[in-house]
């Protein structure tokens, strides 16, 4: 086992540093670069700028370097936890990501369990009582749930919130609170206005987890060894929990590590939508404006997170089902 | 007569969007303590589905509908009561103490039939804890001791195995250990090799009848094949279409066949003293469980049919000498209206 993490985690290197070029490069791709767009904005405001401005930006910037040249300094950089400057913030990466990304992580986190504590037990109960009227229900829900764009679910809570409550649903802080240090107020009034983004990006998630649960509980559950612990005399409830729901749960386990990528780049509609200080927005932007090092450096991150993510799935897996763990040696 | 278990008239059946098929229809027989019986029929015949309804293990859509299943159970001072296992809730606590403690099962795919994700030695166990009261590490130590009387080596290493490292017929070992481990006085074999290899087959059937031998245990034995049969059981119930046509003691079946299904499918067995080129099949197929055939089911596939008497009398029961029983016209008054060469021979005894 020790060795198979090892293996794997070594064979993670090369296909960082190729996720690097090629991310670096598609962000280079479109015409032009920040300098250009910049330029275009103010001519668009009606300022024009002379060639020695626009060339001292090239230099400011390094945008005159060639590309490779561009990525190398960058990569070297990001190694050592330096992931440049925004051009468009005109700060450091690091410091522009790193509040943000605690508070998507912390979204995404209560999300995720959100998720599974709605959906595993439906998925279960929709199984074990398949066509009941409760299971219709459910299956019902689901399917609006999934169907409907959760930016849209977004904007129908705010106008509820508006209408209703008269109080605005967007954001993650009280006003009061928006520049205020961290302190335990904080946390609390941040809780406050955390459920319901919850409750919007985890909708289409629920409903997606309750279709697998369900479906691959009612696979499980007329497989022999079910009849085989039901010919043991074991009580329903406890034979379904301890043998079919146990393996159920093994594809809802294996993806929890997809999930990562998920954390840090949030939901990017509904952030836009709820104006949320998370990560999703600012990568939009980044793109929007070709800010290439902050635009670069995100992506690097969702990357290195969706190999971490998926290593962490293989490894429970494995670690979940003895038919994976001792796959590598063969039978006996 | 000791008899453990009685069922009399069982009908199990499902109720599909297709119509209502009866998967047993009116079966009736009985198992003695400590006696084999085995259970005969084509694919669809109701087989399982009998032993199933036994077990009360049927799911929906089927439902036993009708019937009684009697089940004599010991009690502490050495007498006996007779209990109607369909009068018992199917879920309730008499019900699944005599599941799995006195009435095991074991069956067709022993790997599938083991849990995926669990060490055996901690699926033996957990049957031992269910019904005996005994400390977790006696458990073990049963269990163990189920695998040694199984004949699997290294027992108590493989208590840790999981099921995808044994072969199929270690996996049926170790579901005979666990069937066996709390001493039930009937245990239900569902095909229990048909999905093992020949010489795989034969072993376990030699362990099965030892150790029905050394435990005195009764044995439902389940399968479609005669040849099995033959080695093993006392007595026989041939099943055609949800109905048993044909029981009665193993030789007598063997020897001197009376329904023609029985006759057919013995003709179709390979036979080592005749030489032939071609088997012997029985024309036709198992009509679809919803059909709702006039007469006796079998009459369109019989090579004995009586026109205008198989095609509309239902055969019911009739019990001939040496405690058989054969539900087929021929043997009735019936079959006195047309000269059929097995009603004459009836005639004659």
């Amino acid at each position: 086992m020790r060795e198979y993490i090892l293996r794997r985690v070594i064979q993670l290197i090369p296909t960082l540093i190729l996720i690097s070029i090629v991310s670096f490069t598609i962000i280079q791709l479109p015409p032009g670069d920040y300098v250009t767009t910049y330029v275009a904005n103010l001519a668009a405001a009606g300022e024009e700028l002379s060639e020695e401005e626009i060339a001292a930006l090239e230099e400011h910037y390094g945008l005159n370097q060639p590309g490779y040249i561009q990525y190398i300094k960058w990569i070297t950089n990001f190694v050592q936890g330096d992931m440049g400057l925004s051009f468009y913030w005109d700060r450091p990466v690091n410091r522009l990501i790193g509040e943000r990304l605690m508070l998507t992580m912390i979204m995404s986190f209560f999300t995720l369990l959100f998720v599974y504590a709605m959906a595993i037990p439906i998925g279960i109960y929709s199984a074990v009582r398949q066509y009941s009227l409760a299971d219709y229900v459910f299956t019902f829900i689901g399917f609006i749930g999934l169907a409907t764009p959760n930016f849209l679910l977004a904007l129908i809570f705010m106008y509820i919130g508006i209408k209703v409550f008269g109080a605005s649903a967007g954001g993650l802080f009280s006003t009061e609170y928006l520049d205020a240090d961290w302190s335990v107020a904080k946390v609390w009034d941040m809780l406050k206005h955390m459920w319901l983004p919850v409750v919007i990006v985890g909708t289409a998630g629920t409903a997606g987890t309750i279709r697998v649960m369900r479906a691959t509980t009612l696979d499980e559950i007329g497989r022999p060894y079910v009849e085989t612990a039901r010919s043991k005399g074991l009580r329903e409830g406890r034979l379904t929990m301890k043998y079919p729901v146990r393996v159920a749960l093994n594809p809802i386990l294996s993806t929890i590590g997809w999930r990562l990528p998920e954390i840090v780049s949030g939901t990017v509609l509904v952030a836009l939508v709820l104006n949320l200080p998370t990560t999703g927005p600012l990568l939009w932007r980044a793109l929007m404006s070709q800010d290439l090092y902050l635009a670069a450096s995100m992506i690097m991150i969702l990357s290195t997170l969706t190999l971490i993510g998926t290593l962490i799935s293989d490894i429970l897996l494995a670690w979940v089902d003895p038919r994976i763990r001792y796959g590598e040696r063969g039978t006996t | 007569m000791d008899t453990l278990l009685e069922v009399r008239d069982l009908q199990t059946h499902f109720f599909m969007a297709e119509g209502v098929a009866k998967a047993v229809d009116s079966t009736t027989f009985s198992i003695r303590r400590g006696q084999v019986l085995g259970v005969v029929g084509e694919s669809g015949c109701g087989k399982s589905v009998t032993a199933r309804s036994i077990m009360r293990m049927v799911r929906p859509p089927g439902h036993t509908v009708d019937g009684e299943i009697l089940y004599t159970r010991p009690d502490e001072d050495g007498q006996s009561t007779v209990v109607d296992l369909l009068q018992l809730p199917a879920t309730g606590t008499e019900m699944r103490a005599i599941r799995g403690g006195e009435i095991a099962m074991i069956f067709q795919e022993p790997r599938a039939s083991l849990s995926p994700v669990h060490k055996v030695g901690d699926q033996i166990t957990e049957n031992i804890l269910l019904h005996q009261p005994v400390t977790q590490s006696e458990a073990e130590d049963i269990a163990i001791d189920m695998l040694q009387q199984v004949h699997i080596p290294l027992a108590e290493q493989r208590m840790n195995a999981f099921a995808h490292q044994l072969s199929g017929g270690m996996c049926q070992r170790v579901m005979i250990a666990m069937a066996l481990s709390c001493h039930p006085s009937l245990l239900i074999a569902d095909e229990p090799t048909t999905a093992l290899d020949v010489t795989t087959e034969a072993q376990i059937l030699e362990l099965m009848q030892g150790l029905q031998a050394e435990l005195n245990m009764a044995i439902m034995f389940i399968t479609h094949d005669l040849g099995v049969v033959a080695d093993m059981a006392d007595e026989v119930a041939v099943m055609y279409l949800g109905k048993i046509v044909e029981r009665g003691a193993a030789a007598d079946i063997f020897r001197d066949p009376k329904h023609p299904y029985t006759i057919a499918l013995l003709e179709s067995l390979p036979r080592m003293d005749q030489k032939r080129e071609w088997l012997q099949t029985i024309r036709g197929v198992v009509p679809d469980p919803y059909s709702t055939l006039n007469g006796c089911p079998f009459h369109p596939r019989c090579a004995d049919f009586i026109a205008g008497v198989c095609d509309e009398i239902v055969p019911q029961p009739i019990t001939l000498e040496d405690n058989r029983e054969v539900r087929c016209l021929l043997y009735t008054e019936h079959a006195h209206q047309e000269s059929s060469p097995v009603a004459e021979e009836t005639s004659h005894q």
